[in-house]
């Protein structure tokens, strides 16, 4: 009898096999593989939506449907960092707003424009570190702690806003909004440099490493002698910096501030993360699957806005594409294993 | 290691064709497309003012199209209008979440030739062709006050039930509710002020709580369409 068990799928393909076939079954396998299934839907979806709609390809149709995508992209990708160590951000909607109303705040004061960014980045930081102390210190769970942060945050935002809206920024902060490089708007910019960083991060430092030993075994983490509280900490703190980042874009792009401003970016990032082939339990993190993740969301409600079709009916449309891309990249991988 | 970054450069290859491809062609000019955007679709007060445009417009030979965010949020609302833009439709009616947040994106609009229209709630005036009002701002929140006073007898507490904390209009027609109630009836005492989120159900979870929480309430005031009882 052979000793070893038998290793399946792992096991590297025979070399008669043909090459094209080969490389199939070696994708299959590869952790972008359902990053891939979703770019290639999305792709379809986009040449069906320009058959269908001319405007759909207009360069000002991309201008402004990538200024949302690139706010929910930033807030994502602090999600990947925080369900790749095995947690979850519920506040991030919350966090975007508060940090929103103290750069508006400071406005009314007549802070200069650096010094607005610089309390959003701050606010951002410090409503993160919270989460990451109760989080990595006190131990509790993290849907309990971001759960009663998420109202904590937006009450505290609405509380020094009384729920009003604040308008009449400076020029200066409503440039990363108006300005362009290239036909790319800014914050399209911004997004690809934390993409950039975000790599870097996961990929060439122990920080990296560290997230994703934590999120697929805390025990045993904890037990090899990694930081385990210090990561927990950084990683919902970069995750409040990346919401601050979020809401001055969305400061700029909306020309206003208001406590209830990032609502919907929650779930948003949490959809991208999970669309990106990242399991919601942790201990893995796709930075191109989150990518395409939000990518795919804003692409096909913009695409579906353009085609006419009725607005319950996108929500329930993207929901379909989504559960599809899912559902392909399980099956087709299920099937490479069971060969 | 080699296998996953040549497949991540392919596929980061296809996204930048993605955007390359992106500014081929220009954005055709729709002459005759109305278009008309509610601060969120599926509400009675919306359907029942979408329904008079529909009629109206196919009156006088317009193409008529109806939509809008899902929920009462202004980040959505304009994320519906930026996808809007590229079809330049001949007009752009807007009934405004917030007054302040809407601008941008307006004032783009009528840079591109679009007429815009706003309704039921205006946005900041240099950025709008026209505004509709079903009422002036005043004269709807000092109305309803006098009623609530009337049936109070004018004394008493009572509470308001609004949409959004942050809804423009809801917020100037609160502040004069309540600069009526304070020059007119003393008597009267406004306990708290909660938002039902233009949710039936979460309006109807609100009035129970207020019930609860303040026994002697002799009155309410439902400050948007889906605070009062259908």
């Amino acid at each position: 009898m052979n000793s070893y068990p038998p290793v399946g799928s792992l096991s590297p393909p025979s070399p008669a096999r043909p090459l094209a076939r080969r490389s199939l079954e070696r994708l299959k396998l590869s952790a972008n593989f359902q990053p891939i299934v979703v770019i290639i839907l999305v792709m379809f979806f986009s040449i069906y939506a320009g058959y269908r709609n001319g405007d759909f390809w207009s360069g000002l149709n991309w201008q402004l449907l990538v200024q949302p995508l690139a706010e929910a992209g930033l807030v994502s990708v602090g999600m990947m960092f925080v369900i790749a160590s095995g947690g979850i951000d519920l506040s991030v909607g919350s966090i975007v707003g508060v940090s929103a109303i103290v750069a508006a705040l400071g406005a009314h004061h007549g802070w200069p424009v650096r010094g607005m960014e610089a309390a959003a980045l701050a606010t951002g930081v410090i409503c993160g570190a919270f989460n990451g102390l109760l989080i990595g210190w006190v131990r509790l769970s993290p849907i309990l702690v971001t759960l009663g942060t998420m109202i904590l945050f937006s009450g505290i935002g609405l509380a020094l806003s009384s729920g009003a809206s604040f308008a009449g920024f400076p020029d200066g902060l409503l440039w990363w909004n108006d300005a362009a490089v290239f036909g790319f708007p800014v914050e399209i910019l911004v997004f690809f440099v934390v993409i950039a960083i975000a790599g870097i991060l996961l990929h060439a430092t122990l920080c990296g490493q560290y997230v994703v030993a934590i999120g697929s075994n805390g025990e045993a983490a904890r037990y090899s002698g990694f930081p385990v509280r210090l990561t927990l900490f950084a990683v919902y703190s970069l995750q409040g910096l990346l919401c601050g980042a979020a809401g001055v874009l969305l400061m700029a792009r909306l020309a206003s501030a208001r406590a209830d401003m990032g609502q919907g970016l929650m779930l948003v990032a949490i959809t991208a993360v999970v669309l990106g082939g990242a399991p919601i339990e942790g201990g893995f993190a796709s930075l191109l699957g989150t990518v395409a993740g939000v990518s795919a969301f804003y692409i096909m409600q913009n695409g579906l806005l353009l085609l006419g079709v009725p607005a319950f009916v996108q929500y329930a449309l993207t929901s379909a594409l989504l559960l599809v891309a899912v559902g392909i990249g399980n099956l087709m991988r299920g099937h490479g294993e069971e060969e | 290691m080699m296998r996953r970054w040549s497949v991540q450069s392919v596929a980061l290859v296809l996204t930048s064709l993605l955007f390359c491809t992106s500014c081929s062609r220009l954005p055709r000019n729709s002459a005759s497309l109305f278009v008309m955007v509610p601060k969120l679709v599926g509400i009675p007060y919306f359907n029942a003012a979408r329904d008079g445009a529909a009629v109206e417009a196919g009156h006088l030979g317009l193409q008529f199209f109806y939509t809008g965010p899902t929920a009462a949020d202004a980040g959505l609302q304009v994320d519906v209008l930026a996808g809007l833009l590229p079809r330049h439709p001949a007009v752009l009616a807007v009934s405004c979440d917030d007054a302040n947040a809407v601008a941008p994106v307006l004032r783009r609009a009528r840079r591109y030739g679009i007429k815009v229209l706003t309704w039921d709630s205006d946005a900041t005036p240099d950025v709008r062709d026209w505004f509709v009002t079903q009422v002036e701002d005043e004269t709807l929140g000092r109305h309803v006050m006098d009623v609530l006073a009337r049936e109070m007898g004018e004394h008493g507490q009572f509470a308001i039930i609004t949409g959004s904390l942050t809804a423009s209009n809801l917020n100037t027609w609160l502040y004069w509710m309540k600069t009526e109630q304070q020059q007119k009836y003393p008597g009267m005492h406004l306990v708290a002020v909660v938002p039902g989120n233009d949710d039936q159900q979460q309006s109807f979870v609100q009035a129970q709580s207020l019930l609860q929480a303040y026994p002697n309430l002799r009155g309410m005031i439902g400050n948007s369409s889906a605070a009062p009882p259908p």
